[in-house]
């Protein structure tokens, strides 16, 4: 997972091809996004939230680039579209007694996780994975696979470790995170 | 979930989503088929090329792109489909991915043509 440029040099590298991609192919972007998009401001943000990425995480061949970018805009012009339909999707009533400046107010919001919710879980997620680098390697593989639903028995196969093994690497790893967790609690 | 009946050999059993990325991993850089099917409905589009990778698309990493050749390929995000798993006594197996609105998404290894 490349949250940050590797090197500078990478970074370099990638800013130059998104530069190269928008000389070319700007305007195809441009329609893609707003094919998927409600109007056009959000599918300049969609645009805008795609050239980020690709300067974040974008990893591949400089041949994949054109795809990569176009499918990622089209996730971001979706999400944004969703976004702007679950804050439509509230309903709010008010109710105002005669006399009254306000009365009861009833607001029903959607359950699903607002953005705000959503930047928290990612930062939560993250902080968890700086964690599991803490561990032994053994033990933060082993976490790992469990994590993917792998089986200890599989997990065995996979790495031609024994029961006893795969039991201590997930036994002590759990409790290391633990601690580290708290630490990181007592920091904070 | 309603099973397709194949045959007296095949089954088609669901399976979590990172039996299906295993799946995947085993057959990069073999040919595959991508079918793409709204069953009842004349609508579908396919493709074959090298399975080059699979990656997950940011921001959060929670979908996955299935890159088939350059870069082209199958996307699609755990929360909307329902995966299985096909496969006979030959030991063929294939993928399919249900969506609850509606298109099924079949991918399968493309036997090596005879020399």
């Amino acid at each position: 997972m490349a949250d940050q440029p590797k090197s500078p040099s990478a970074a370099v590298s990638r800013a130059r091809l998104l530069e190269g991609l928008l000389a070319c192919e700007g305007e195809a972007l441009r329609r893609t996004a707003r094919a998927n998009s409600v109007n056009a401001a959000d599918a300049e943000d969609a645009l805008q939230d795609g050239c980020v990425a690709f300067l974040r995480f974008f990893e591949g061949d400089e041949e994949r680039a054109i795809s990569w970018l176009r499918l990622v805009v089209k996730r971001f012009a979706w999400a944004i579209g969703n976004n702007a339909r679950r804050r439509g999707s509230h309903l709010h009533v008010v109710t105002v007694e005669p006399g009254e400046l306000t009365g009861l107010e009833i607001v029903l919001a959607d359950s699903r996780p607002g953005t705000a919710e959503l930047a928290e879980r990612a930062e939560a997620l993250e902080r968890r994975i700086a964690l599991l680098d803490q561990l032994k390697p053994d033990e933060r593989t082993t976490l790992i696979l469990i994590g993917f639903g792998i089986s200890y028995a599989e997990i065995g196969e996979l790495r031609g470790w024994s029961q006893t093994k795969i039991n201590r690497c997930a036994a002590e790893g759990r409790v290391r995170l633990r601690e580290l967790e708290e630490r990181e609690g007592e920091k904070t | 979930m309603t099973l397709r009946t194949l045959g007296a050999m095949e089954v088609l059993r669901p399976i979590e989503f990172t039996e299906a990325l295993t799946w995947f991993q085993a057959h990069i850089d073999e040919e595959v088929r991508v079918v793409v099917n709204h069953h009842g409905h004349f609508f579908g589009c396919g493709l074959q090329g090298t399975l080059s990778c699979v990656e997950t698309l940011p921001p959060d990493n929670s979908a996955i792109q299935v890159v088939v050749g350059i870069g082209e390929g199958l996307f699609l995000d755990p929360e909307d489909v329902t995966a299985l798993l096909g496969g006979g006594a030959s030991g063929q197996s294939w993928l399919e991915f249900r969506t609850a609105f509606g298109p099924v998404v079949t991918v399968e290894v493309v036997p090596c043509a005879e020399p």
